[in-house]
């Protein structure tokens, strides 16, 4: 009980130390709970879409499909519904047409696309009572050349009902009358996440979306009180083969699972950046306990003097850490959730997502938090609570007292059986699933570490650093295959960071003395005004599409950073302040080096992403130089989407050009073959992806470096194959292979050429012939074009502009040079948004190098009392202390930097070479990185300074 | 028992107070820690300031140096007057005009002991006068242990180092509060015996607050306060002088 109370006191006491541990526990548990509120919303809106989507009727006709997108099914024939409608019990058979990449052309020329959401046609449904379209205004269209629209793409686009507006098909573009406006699912409020709806005429919708072949579906309406059973007895009976009947409650659940893929892979993304995340907050947790506890110590030893056992001391200290855990989790829950609003607002701003809707707080969401803020806190805080009891009831009476190291016991016995358990347990990981693999391999890491530490404490120290490297070595140089060497990548960087951190300690004193002497401090001065100029030109070259004062603004403070830390470092580096900021980041190198590794994993991690997206467009612009030979490409937005897919008519068009020599289409889909094969008599069937081009024109427009061919081959039934695929399923050309379609047919496909080339064509290529005759869907993933002879580029685009890009005005006309940048700039894009997530650890990061300062100065009010007093300026004592906190920073980013380069360089090592082939290091990136962190500590280190230089120096000086 | 108050600063006069007043907290819970005080110290003199606990002698010396303000009344370092100066302005004066040796933690731990010497040079940029660094050093008898680190030397040696920091930039005055309290008797005598040194070989000026009456013994004057005033004054005092007069004051 008094326990408790001297813990409360000293809580109360000691209120702004904790405040700063508190931050890095909230901002861990509010980036956890915004991510799960924020899927949950999301999954919970999608559910509800999925049951307005499917709603209005009892059963459902379709077309059976073995595997892939429903999208790509085969359709079912118009006279079906006839059938249906006769059969006793049913009221109403009402077929439904759906097709992605329906868009509208607004009044202005430009495409209505959405920013994400698909663009929907589908067509107006008029059977069914129980409805899903509500008409807003005007009428539905009940004609062919009639369109209506939903009424948030009507109001986005200014369309006007009774105006006449292009709209793209795949049957082409052409001019329709928009007659009216609905809404979906809800007569009151169009209950669309984003997607923008355009109905046609069921009559006009086969013959544009569907090649006038039939229906997606017929859903069927019950009368009240028909036996369910029955009618869909007789409906099957009735069915010609190939179409099969589905209760509504089937479809729901496929559309929901559909939508929960996708959610799923944002939630996983999203919670690795919260796991992150949550490292680097313990790292500083942490640490702060440890100096709160190493300032106690003789606290402590009155304590223990006075007669409290060790198991109190640690008890109290860990009750301590509880508090603090139960504070933050609770105010990581209340900003986490305004977050998770704040993230839909955001999205539904961009036109990226839900708008309203609930945001629900589960229960396991909450569990979730509290294992987060309370779990990681207290686990964080038993390592230095156990330390705490140790001290000796004489360290109240001593003057200077430190806290003892570790002081684990020699056994060597029983280390070297904890070093073989660990061995084996690792080899067990990397023999097994990677599910394993994740847990067992830093599971046996760590006993290694621990029964190293049992037979030889020094050598000890090492050990993490190297079992990590040996991991990071296997993955760099075994195939595992891709997923497994990835999570041992990740396994062995975690490793690597946790024996970095053992090492460090000793690198802290060199690192701070070489980074603080006098020419040091003037190179990084100088560094970071040649970083600043070398961003303003950057940016000025990438910021060009923001706004003008925006594209100005950011290179200028960038500027005016780069001087402060020049002003404030250069002077500090000559005079004895710089000296004393380096003895200072340097007297105490596990505490430097703890806080300098939160910041080495956030540094690291953004390295290494910056590193492969480098090496991303570097491999990709080599692939488009030696692959490419035609001279034009014409891609949807969103590139690589099977949804943006276009009409065939674009093709047609551009061939008709004299400006253009040849065209070739290719046409893609993600699930287009299933292939047996057979090992050991063993037999799994895969589904692959798969693309179709016209085989005997490709080698006019793409380079694929046959190792093998035969052109006597290339017929309906050939297919061309990378290496790496025909050498798994042991073909050679001229063999023959089984192929299964989505319909459930199977052909036999002749290879009729081996290329070791795949990053624009993958790895299985068929005819356009083949695809036309297997696949209902018939849009064209890209084109690409050669211009015919003695025309200029310029005349060949404004003919192409003028052809297509009138017509599809959402489709990217551009020659091989634009569309290597364009695709560099979506990489860009991308790794912008990753290292913008990473930078949250990096920030966390940084509140742990105020912490420490902030703690660090604490400590030391004696000694600045002194410097004041014998005549150190209240600036002075502010440049000492942003010295130091630079120092740990750089100390910091040169770690995470350096292991960043080599996590970074084998991650380019293990993904496959069909994505990165080649390692680019962006070295003026990495620089700029050090800068940034030298800059960021500078920060860091304001608060603390202030507070430091703001010392009343009497008190100071008599502070015991 | 005082002076009359001076009616110009005499150019001997190194430090001066005149009504130096210093009150602590109000109304009921108030004390008057320095009551209207009027004292000098004079150029090229050890002088030590005596007085019971709570007699304000520590607030005087924290006045006098800059360290603290006071509530009324003004103190002149030379012909500047503290009570005019801005914080940055006293710190420079503290950095460039005057010397500090405190009862303990006197030195930055970091810091070698020649280091800690140049400390106040080093902070104000200027290069020490090598010759007269050679000679405090050699006074203070620490030539053979400048580049050890404070915790590698005795409290003796770490006061020497003390005091040889207060002397090495020529300040117009030091102040030392107690530099002999954590001392053992033996040691603290060396102490004394260095200051007594630089004020009879080097002209230096010393004000030194202290409870021990043989350490004050080394002072060429001794001003007694009690309970926020100057109450007596003695020049060339003994230990037994010192003694007397304390037991008086304590009647």
């Amino acid at each position: 009980m008094t326990l408790l109370k001297l813990t409360f006191k000293n809580f109360l006491a000691n209120k702004w130390r904790f405040l700063l541990t508190l931050i890095a526990v909230t901002l861990g548990v509010t980036f956890t709970i915004a991510v799960f509120v924020f899927t949950d919303s999301m999954r919970a809106t999608f559910d509800d879409l999925s049951g307005d989507i499917q709603s209005g009727f009892d059963l459902a006709v379709r077309s059976e499909l073995e595997f892939g997108d429903r999208i790509e099914s085969a359709p079912v024939p118009v006279d079906v519904r006839a059938q249906i409608a006769g059969i006793p019990g049913v009221v109403a058979a009402q077929p439904r047409i759906f097709e992605l990449n329906v868009i509208a052309i607004q009044a202005n020329g430009e495409a209505a696309t959405t920013n994400g959401p698909p663009n929907i046609g589908l067509n107006w449904e008029t059977e069914t009572a129980d409805r899903v379209l509500f008409v807003a205004e005007g009428r539905p269209p009940d004609a062919p050349g009639e369109i209506s629209m939903d009424i948030n793409a009507a109001a986005d686009g200014d369309f006007i009902v009774g105006d006449s507006y292009n709209v793209l098909t795949p049957h082409g573009t052409a001019e329709f009358e928009l007659v009216g406006t609905f809404s979906f699912a809800d007569p009151e409020e169009s209950a669309l996440v984003g997607a923008k709806l355009i109905a046609f005429e069921t009559q006009d919708a086969v013959t544009l979306l569907n090649n006038g072949e039939g229906y997606d579906d017929i859903v069927v309406e019950l009368a009240n009180g028909a036996d369910l059973d029955l009618v869909t007895q007789q409906i099957t009976q009735a069915l010609p083969d190939g179409l099969e009947v589905v209760t509504q409650e089937v479809l729901i659940d496929e559309q929901t699972a559909e939508f929960d893929e996708v959610i799923g892979i944002f939630q996983t993304v999203l919670l690795t950046f919260a796991f992150i995340i949550l490292i680097v907050s313990a790292f500083i947790i942490y640490n702060t306990f440890t100096i709160l506890i190493s300032q106690r110590v003789r606290e402590f030893g009155l304590l223990r003097a006075l007669g409290a056992s060790g198991g109190q001391i640690t008890r109290s200290v860990i009750l301590e850490a509880f508090i603090v855990g139960v504070i933050a989790t609770i105010l990581g829950i209340i900003f986490g959730y305004a977050l998770a609003i704040f993230l839909r607002w955001l999205l539904a701003a961009l036109d990226f997502g839900p708008e309203g809707g609930g945001l629900p707080l589960t229960p396991a969401t909450f569990l979730y938090g509290i294992f987060v803020g309370i779990g990681i806190t207290v686990v964080s805080a038993v390592s230095p609570a156990i330390k705490a009891r140790k001290v000796s009831p004489m360290a109240a009476l001593r003057d200077d007292v430190r806290l003892q190291a570790d002081n684990t016991k020699h056994r060597p016995k029983l280390g070297i059986g904890l070093v073989i358990l660990g061995l084996l347990i690792a080899a067990m990981g990397i023999a097994g699933e990677w599910q394993g693999l994740l847990v067992l391999a830093p599971a046996g890491a760590g006993l290694i570490s621990a029964g190293a530490k049992r037979i030889d404490r020094n050598l000890s120290r090492f050990v993490l650093l190297a079992v990590g490297i040996i991991y990071l070595l296997l993955s760099a140089t075994v195939d595992f295959g891709t997923g497994r060497t990835l999570v041992l990548l990740g396994a062995g960087a975690a490793v690597t960071f946790l024996g970095v951190n053992k090492v460090s300690p000793m690198l802290a004193r060199p690192v701070a003395s070489l980074v603080g002497r006098v020419p040091t401090s003037l190179v990084v001065g100088i560094l970071g005004i040649g970083a600043g100029l070398l961003t303003v030109m950057s940016l000025i070259g990438v910021v060009t599409s923001l706004p003008g004062s925006l594209a100005l603004l950011i290179p200028a403070a960038f500027c005016a950073m780069a001087a402060w830390l020049a002003i404030d470092t250069v002077p500090a580096g000559f005079r004895v302040t710089g000296r004393l900021a380096r003895e200072n980041a340097s007297r105490n190198p596990y505490r430097t080096a703890s806080t300098a590794a939160a910041l080495m994993i956030g540094l690291a991690l953004v390295t290494s992403a910056s590193i492969v997206g480098s090496s991303l467009k570097a491999s990709f612009s080599d692939v488009l130089q030696e692959a490419v030979i035609s001279d034009w490409f014409i891609t949807p937005p969103g590139n690589g989407d099977p949804s943006q897919a276009f009409s065939t008519e674009v093709a047609a068009t551009m061939g008709a050009l004299p400006e253009i020599d040849e065209v070739a289409a290719y046409r893609y889909s993600p699930e287009a073959f299933s292939i047996t094969k057979t090992v050991n008599g063993e037999t799994t069937e895969d589904t692959f992806d798969g693309l179709a081009a016209d085989l005997a024109a490709t080698d006019r427009h793409m380079f694929l470096d046959y190792l093998d061919r035969d052109e006597s081959l290339i017929g309906p039934n050939a297919i061309l194959l990378h290496d790496d695929f025909a050498e798994d399923r042991q073909l050679e050309v001229g063999s023959t292979f089984a192929v299964g379609f989505n319909d459930g047919s199977v052909e036999q496909l002749t290879v009729a050429g081996i290329y070791s080339d795949n990053a624009l064509l993958g790895n299985r290529v068929v005819d356009l012939d083949l695809w036309n005759r297997k696949f209902t869907s018939t849009t064209d993933q890209f084109v690409s074009a050669i211009a015919a002879d003695g025309f200029s580029e310029e005349e060949v685009r404004a003919a192409l502009q003028s052809a297509i890009g009138v017509d599809y005005p959402q489709l990217n006309i551009e020659t091989v040079d634009e569309y290597r940048d364009s695709i560099a700039s979506t990489i860009d894009d991308l790794l912008i948004i990753v290292n913008v997530l990473l930078g949250l650890a990096v920030v966390i990061a940084l509140v742990g190098v105020t912490n420490t300062l902030a703690l660090s100065v604490f400590e030391r009010t004696r000694e600045l009392g002194l410097v004041r007093a014998v005549g150190m300026t209240a600036q002075q004592v502010r440049r000492m202390v942003r010295f130091e906190g630079v120092i740990v920073s750089i100390f910091g980013g040169l770690l995470g930097v350096g292991l960043g380069l080599v996590l970074g360089a084998i991650a380019v090592q293990v993904i496959p070479d069909s994505f990165v082939s080649q390692l680019d290091i962006p070295y003026t990136q990495l620089v700029i990185y050090i800068f940034l962190a030298a800059m960021a500590g500078l920060f860091a280190a304001a608060m603390p300074a202030r507070r430091a230089s703001k010392l009343n120096v009497l008190d100071a000086i008599s502070y015991q | 028992m005082t002076d009359a108050p001076p009616a110009t600063v005499s150019s001997t006069v190194a430090a001066l107070a005149q009504k130096a007043r210093k009150v602590y907290g109000e109304g009921d819970t108030q004390v008057i820690a320095l009551d209207d005080v009027d004292v000098s110290f004079h150029t090229g003199k050890f002088t030590a300031i005596m007085g019971p606990s709570g007699s304000g002698k520590s607030t005087l010396m924290h006045c006098m140096a800059g360290l603290d303000e006071l509530s009324g009344g003004n103190v002149f370092i030379g012909t500047d007057d503290l009570t005019t100066l801005s914080d940055k302005e006293l710190t420079l004066l503290r950095r460039d005009r005057l010397g500090f040796i405190f009862q303990a933690f006197n030195l930055v731990p970091t810091l070698s002991a020649i280091e800690n010497i140049t400390l106040p040079m080093d902070l104000a940029g200027v290069i020490p006068d090598p010759a007269w660094l050679d000679q405090v050093v050699t006074t203070v008898g620490l030539a053979d242990r400048l580049t050890h680190r404070p915790n590698e030397l005795s409290g003796g040696q770490q006061q020497r180092v003390a005091v040889a920091r207060a002397m090495a930039s020529r300040p117009d005055i030091i102040f030392a509060d107690e530099p002999t309290g954590n001392l053992d008797s033996r040691t603290g005598s060396e102490i004394l015996e260095f200051m007594r040194q630089a004020v009879d070989t080097l002209g230096q000026t010393i004000v030194m607050v202290t409870h021990d009456a043989n350490a004050a013994a080394f002072a060429d004057r001794v001003v007694f306060l009690a309970d926020g005033a100057v109450v007596h004054r003695m020049d060339n005092p003994t230990a037994d002088d010192i003694f007397d007069c304390l037991r008086r004051l304590g009647d």
